[in-house]
C-alpha cells in the first residue's frame, strides 16, 4: 500500500488529501473539503494535468496573452510551449478565439484571453 | 472646476468593480481616472489562471477576469480617461488631474472612491548589502516586460521572496526556458498561496529555501551572483551558512505597499499596520464622501475579495450621494491576539448595508487549526474553527445583522486561539 499526499489547488484553501493507492489502484481519498478535491486528487495521482497560460508574438508588436482551454497532461506543458514558440498571431484578436488549434497533440486548443484590435 | 457627481480614481479592480456598482445602483454621473493606457491595473499582466472562483464559479486569467468588467463599464457609458495622472486632492473633495490632451484639469466632485491600489517593495525597502548593477527588478516589474512587452528580462534567475507574483514569475520563467534557481524566503513559512507553492515550484523542482535570505550581491555593470544565508529565530544570518548562487537577474517578490500620497494630502486618516485609510462598513474614509477600496487599503492576495469590498465602495457612495446617512456612531474593531489587522476599523452597528457585514482580517503566523473569536464589550459573538491559518491567506467573516443592531455595543475585538493538533494523522 502506498500513500500519495497531495496539496489540492482548486481552490486557495490547499487542503491535504491523502490518497492510498493498491496497485496503482486508488484505495481512499481523505482530507478533502469539497467533492472538487475529490476529483482533483484522482487527476493528480492518476494524470496531473495544468491550464497551461502563455503568450504569442503579435504581427503587429507586442504579445497576446493564451491559455490552453482545458487543463492539458502536465507532461506536455514544456512541448506544448515549444511547439508555441514561433507562431505569430495577426490580430484582430477577441476574448475566447481559437490562436491554436490541437496544441502537443492534445486534442486541446489554445485560446486567447485578451482583445487585440 | 469640472463637477463631477462620483469620481474613481484608478482603474484596476477595485475601480471598475466600484464604478459599475455606484453606476448600475442609480450614480449617473461617474467619471474614473485611469493613469495607464488601458484599464484593469495589474490583471493584464497576470496572465496565468486561477482568478474568479467566488464571484464568477470559473478559473478565468486575469486578462479575461479585467475583460469582463471593463465589458461591463462601457456597456454602463461610464465616463473613462485614460493616461491621466490625479496629482492633487484635498478634503473637499477638488481633485487635480493631466493629461497630455486636455492639460491641467480641476474637478469638484461630490463623491471621491478611491483605488489606486499598491506598488512593490524594491531593493532599497531591504537594504540588501552589495553593488548596484542592472539586473534586480520588482517581480511584477519582470512579469511586465515578460507578459505585456513580450522581452525576458534574463536567463539565469534567483528569486528573494515568496510572494505570489515572484512564485507566478518562477514558473512562467521556467516555462519560456530561463533556469529558476531558487526561491529564498527569510520566513519560516511561505508568504504566498498554497497552490502557488505546488503549482509554481514543486511542479518544476524549483527549491523553496524557507528562513533564508540574500545577503550579498555580486556584479559590477550586471548582476553575477547573489548570496544567500540561512537565518536565525531573529531573522539575522547566520555566517557559516552562506553559499554563492550565480545569477544574471535577481527578482524581488519582497510585499506590497499601498500608493496612498494622494489620501494623505487629503488629511486622511492612515492605520498603522495596512499603510492604507482607516475605513467604515461602507469603506468610507475619515474624510466623509471620499470612499477607499482595493489593495490602497490593505493588500488582498484574490481579486474577488478586492471586487466585494469595491462593490460595498460604489453602494456607499451611493448612499452618501442620496443624503441617506445620518451621522454615524461607530464603535471600534479591533485585532487583538493572532490577528494582525481587521478591515473596516470601524463600524456602525446599525447602519449595515444590506443583511450581512463583512470582515476582512490576517492572521499574525500560520497555525494548522486555530479558533477565532469575535466578541464585543458586552458577549462573545461567535467563535469559528480554521484551519490551515496562513498570514498570507486572508480571513474573510461575515457577521449578521442581528448579530450587531440594537445591542448598544461599544467595541467589537476579533482574536485568534491555536489549538492542539487534534488528531494522530
Amino acid at each position: 500500500m502506498e500513500t500519495k499526499k497531495i496539496t489540492c489547488i482548486v481552490c486557495p484553501k490547499g487542503c491535504q488529501i491523502q490518497v492510498k493507492l493498491n496497485n496503482g489502484e486508488i484505495v481512499s481519498i481523505e482530507g478533502y473539503e469539497c467533492k472538487r478535491g475529490i476529483d482533483y486528487a484522482k487527476n493528480e495521482v492518476l494524470d496531473p494535468r495544468r491550464t497551461l497560460t502563455t503568450t504569442l508574438k503579435l504581427s503587429t508588436g507586442g504579445v497576446l496573452p493564451v491559455r490552453t482551454k482545458e487543463p492539458i497532461p502536465k507532461k506536455l506543458l514544456k512541448k506544448a510551449m515549444l511547439e508555441t514558440k514561433d507562431i505569430i498571431v495577426e490580430p484582430p484578436v477577441k476574448v475566447g478565439d481559437v490562436v491554436v488549434e490541437n496544441i502537443a497533440g492534445t486534442g486541446i486548443d489554445l485560446i486567447a484571453t485578451g482583445n487585440v484590435e | 472646476m469640472i463637477n463631477k457627481e462620483l469620481v474613481v480614481i484608478g482603474g484596476g479592480p477595485a475601480g471598475l468593480a466600484a464604478a459599475i456598482e455606484a453606476k448600475k445602483n442609480g450614480v449617473e454621473d461617474v467619471l474614473l481616472i485611469e493613469r495607464d493606457s488601458r484599464l484593469g491595473g495589474i490583471l493584464p499582466q497576470c496572465i496565468h489562471n486561477g482568478f474568479g472562483l467566488h464571484i464568477f464559479k470559473e478559473e478565468l486569467t486575469g486578462p479575461e477576469y479585467a475583460h469582463r468588467f471593463i465589458e461591463e463599464l462601457e456597456d454602463l457609458n461610464i465616463e473613462v480617461l485614460l493616461d491621466t495622472m490625479v496629482i492633487d486632492l484635498n478634503e473637499n473633495k477638488q481633485l487635480t488631474a493631466v493629461n497630455r490632451e486636455k492639460g491641467l484639469m480641476q474637478i469638484q466632485a461630490d463623491a471621491i472612491i478611491l483605488t489606486m491600489g499598491c506598488r512593490e517593495r524594491t531593493r532599497g525597502a531591504i537594504n540588501i548589502p552589495g553593488f548596484r548593477p542592472a539586473g534586480i527588478f520588482t517581480a511584477g516589474t519582470a512579469q511586465r516586460f515578460v507578459n505585456i512587452e513580450g522581452y525576458m528580462p534574463g536567463k539565469e534567475i534567483v528569486i528573494l521572496g515568496s510572494g505570489d507574483i515572484g512564485l507566478i514569475m518562477a514558473r512562467r520563467f521556467t516555462l519560456e526556458g530561463a533556469k529558476v534557481k531558487c526561491v529564498a524566503e527569510i520566513m519560516p513559512y511561505s508568504n504566498g498561496l498554497t497552490r502557488n507553492v505546488v503549482q509554481c515550484l514543486e511542479d518544476f523542482g524549483i527549491p523553496l529555501l524557507l528562513s533564508h535570505t540574500v545577503v550579498y550581491i555580486h556584479g559590477n555593470s550586471r548582476i553575477e551572483g547573489v548570496t544567500i544565508a540561512q537565518v536565525d529565530e531573529n531573522l539575522k544570518p547566520i555566517p557559516s551558512t552562506e553559499k554563492y548562487y550565480s545569477c544574471d537577474t535577481l527578482l524581488l517578490s519582497v510585499g506590497l505597499i499601498p500608493e496612498n500620497e494622494l489620501s494623505k494630502m487629503a488629511s486622511i486618516k492612515i492605520h498603522d499596520v495596512t499603510g492604507g485609510p482607516v475605513v467604515n462598513q461602507r469603506m468610507e474614509t475619515s474624510v466623509p464622501g471620499i470612499f477607499a477600496c482595493g489593495n490602497v487599503v490593505h493588500v488582498h492576495d484574490l481579486v474577488d475579495f478586492v471586487t466585494m469590498e469595491s462593490r460595498l465602495a460604489g453602494l456607499g457612495a451611493v448612499d452618501y450621494l442620496k443624503d441617506k446617512i445620518p451621522s454615524d456612531e461607530y464603535i471600534s474593531v479591533s485585532a487583538g491576539p493572532g490577528i494582525s489587522y481587521v478591515v473596516p476599523h470601524l463600524v456602525d452597528p446599525e447602519k449595515i448595508l444590506g443583511e450581512k457585514q463583512n470582515f476582512f482580517m490576517r492572521s499574525t503566523k500560520p497555525m494548522e487549526k486555530a479558533r477565532l473569536f469575535i466578541e464585543s464589550d458586552k458577549n462573545l459573538i461567535r467563535t469559528r474553527v480554521l484551519q490551515h491559518v496562513r498570514p498570507s491567506e486572508m480571513i474573510s467573516i461575515e457577521l449578521k445583522k442581528e448579530d450587531l443592531a440594537n445591542k448598544d455595543l461599544k467595541s467589537l475585538r476579533f482574536f485568534l486561539q491555536e489549538e492542539g493538533v487534534a488528531d494522530g494523522n
